[in-house]
């Protein structure tokens, strides 16, 4: 089934959590709504689940209006942050509990839920767990038995909110490659809220990126990973260093560096910002022209399988530059020395934020 | 349980060294079980004592005598009347204020401790405005031949009033502490408001609605001041027991009293019984979450 979000705004007292939203996942794709606290991607996915009323705007669930329909009637399947298990039933009874509370002449026999529970458990792997009281499951565990227990009602929709936020980072990893093989599987239309960029990077085929009520970008992973349409996705989606300068006609100067920038062909000695990942910097010890900046080493830390260097430019500012281990052993870099550091790939935004 | 033993013991050990001199424990506590002898257990045991003070067979007939009958009657009608009404009330109440938001909520969780801040005295005095001869509503009631003050309708609202907050109190933190979370999982996959209800809301609260119903009975059953208003101390027709048993203490018959007494003396025994299960059950169905909060 798919879903339109049309024009949606949604106020709580006088904050403003949605700001005319207007979104469409098309049906069978997997989209994370990617966001800080506060940026309201759980509002909209409440939304869309029905358990929230927006202020203005329109939900559309196939083309069809169901802005007013109620939740029971809406056939999604939610998934709580916590889980949300029905703390007095057994990993069964949850699971089986969407069958059994169908009107009578539209639920299944006893039998056909066993099967159907049974299958479900199959799928999450925990069948011999069937019995268990919520309280008696690891956390990973239970929000495996809320997705079945979601899945069992067969769903048009599965919406997820920080489905994986509670779980320690290993069992997240893990957990999250089994929904991506999940949906693989079954290919019902799925959104999912995180904060955590590299889940949506890792796991959905397409990324709204969400700010302050608005979409800031849409895109799949790589367009918005490689191509940040506003400085917002660009910080949000990994490490970034920020260089302050100006752009006249064409040409970009900052931080003692010129760069060509076409797309700025009009502008007049704006002010302009440089976005640069902290991976896309090489460290020399010598260099040859001028797109290298003079800095000096402040620190070097290892953060697993990166090195972290932390460089004060000539001017005083600090930048981040992660390099790659082998990388890192063979410069062997110490505190107090001279280097260059050239950004292999800046990109320029005014601040008007326009492109 | 060995480990949770020993690790107890360690912890003791290890506590010794933020914990407060032997001594000053030793005080604190005999001055807490000294204060709870002296004003609970000694005047408990005295009820009883007074009571059984000419034998077990004057006891029984003192319980037997009929205007006693009539007192215990009646109470335990007020109680069958009250406690329900509360319970929808309060379950209602509850259920509104802890699931949804709205506008003046806090006036209504107000409104709903007003019995515990009134004088018992004063909720009676309240009907007798309203309802007695010299009331608002007093001269239309007499002319329909309706009488509430003075009979058993005035009993029974004046004990509701006093009553009200003891179910709502008890659910609306039991019941904001566990979320909606549960409820709305139960909306997502189909089950209407009903169904949620009672198989989602209710398991979840049912210890919590027991302690809640035991103390609405037993305040029920022992309110004096507000019943005493609007009672009219009628022998054998408007007495519940708690009047009962100052008419007998007024007449000198103290044996009787004391045995009339020990019924009300026997059903906070038991309360607090099943207040201690009920409590009990409370704390393990929050410790048993569905969630890690």
């Amino acid at each position: 089934m798919s879903i339109d979000i049309v024009g949606i705004t949604k106020n709580f007292g006088s904050f403003t959590a949605l700001d005319q939203v207007s979104l469409s996942v098309p049906s069978g794709e997997l989209v994370a709504l990617l966001g800080p606290s506060g940026s309201g991607k759980t509002s909209l996915l409440r939304i869309i689940a029905g358990l929230e009323t927006p202020d203005s705007g329109h939900v559309l669930f196939n083309g069809e209006e169901a802005t007013n329909r109620q939740v029971q009637e809406r056939k999604v399947g939610f998934v709580f942050q916590h889980y949300a298990l029905f703390r007095h039933m057994t990993v069964y009874d949850n699971i089986a509990f969407g069958l059994t509370v169908k009107p009578k002449k539209i639920r299944p026999t006893k039998l056909d839920i066993r099967d159907k529970v049974f299958t479900l458990l199959k799928l999450i792997q925990l069948e011999q767990l069937a019995d268990r009281y919520p309280a008696q499951l690891s956390g990973g565990q239970r929000q495996r038995v809320a997705l079945a227990r979601a899945l069992a009602v067969e769903p048009q929709v599965l919406l997820l909110d920080e489905p994986f936020g509670a779980l320690d980072a290993k069992v997240r990893l893990e957990l999250r490659r089994w929904l991506r093989r999940l949906h693989d599987e079954i290919h019902v239309t799925s959104v999912f809220v995180t904060h955590d960029q590299e889940e949506a990077l890792e796991v959905a085929d397409r990324i709204v990126v969400m700010n302050q009520g608005r979409i800031e970008q849409q895109g799949t992973p790589s367009e918005v990973y490689d191509h940040p349409a506003t400085p917002f996705v660009f910080d949000f989606l990994g490490n970034v260093n920020l260089f302050q300068g100006r752009v006249h006609e064409g040409k970009a100067r900052m931080a003692g560096l010129e760069l060509a920038s076409p797309e700025f062909a009009t502008a007049h000695n704006a002010p302009a910002l440089g976005y640069v990942r902290s991976h896309d910097i090489e460290i020399e010890r010598e260099t040859l022209d001028l797109g290298a900046l003079e800095a000096e080493v402040r620190y070097v830390l290892s953060v697993g399988p990166l090195v972290r260097v932390n460089l004060a430019l000539v001017d005083g500012n600090g930048i981040e530059v992660d390099l790659a281990r082998d990388v890192a052993d063979r410069l062997r870099l110490s505190v107090g020395e001279k280097v260059f550091a050239r950004p292999r790939k800046i990109r320029v935004f005014t601040e008007d934020y326009q492109i | 349980m060995n480990v949770a033993a020993s690790l107890n013991r360690k912890n003791g050990k290890n506590g010794s060294n933020v914990s407060e001199p032997v001594w000053v424990r030793v005080l604190l506590t005999s001055v807490a079980l000294g204060f709870i002898a002296l004003f609970l257990l000694l005047p408990l045991g005295a009820v009883f004592v007074q009571a059984l003070e000419k034998g077990w067979d004057a006891y029984l007939a003192a319980l037997k005598e009929p205007d006693t009958l009539s007192a215990i009657r009646l109470t335990v009608i007020t109680a069958a009347l009250c406690v329900p009404v509360n319970l929808l009330f309060g379950i209602i109440a509850a259920w509104g204020i802890a699931k949804f938001s709205f506008p003046g909520k806090s006036l209504l969780i107000t409104l709903i401790d007003l019995p515990f801040s009134v004088s018992p005295v004063v909720s009676g005095l309240i009907y007798v405005l309203i309802f007695g001869l010299q009331g608002c509503l007093g001269p239309w009631l007499q002319a329909h031949d309706i009488k509430i003050i003075f009979a058993i309708p005035g009993i029974v609202l004046a004990t509701i009033f006093v009553t009200f907050p003891f179910v709502a109190r008890e659910l609306i933190p039991l019941m904001e502490s566990q979320g909606r979370d549960e409820e709305e999982a139960a909306l997502t996959l189909g089950a209407g408001g009903l169904q949620t209800f009672f198989r989602v809301t209710f398991p979840n609260i049912k210890w919590g609605i027991l302690y809640g119903v035991i103390l609405c009975n037993a305040r029920a059953m022992g309110e004096f001041g507000a019943v005493s208003v609007v009672s009219g101390h009628v022998r054998g027709a408007t007495n519940t027991i708690p009047l009962q048993v100052e008419i007998l203490y007024n007449e000198y018959s103290y044996a009787a009293a004391f045995a009339v007494a020990s019924l009300l003396a026997l059903l906070a025994l038991v309360t607090l019984a099943v207040k201690t299960v009920a409590e009990w059950k409370i704390h393990q169905t929050l410790a048993t979450p569905g969630s890690e909060r």
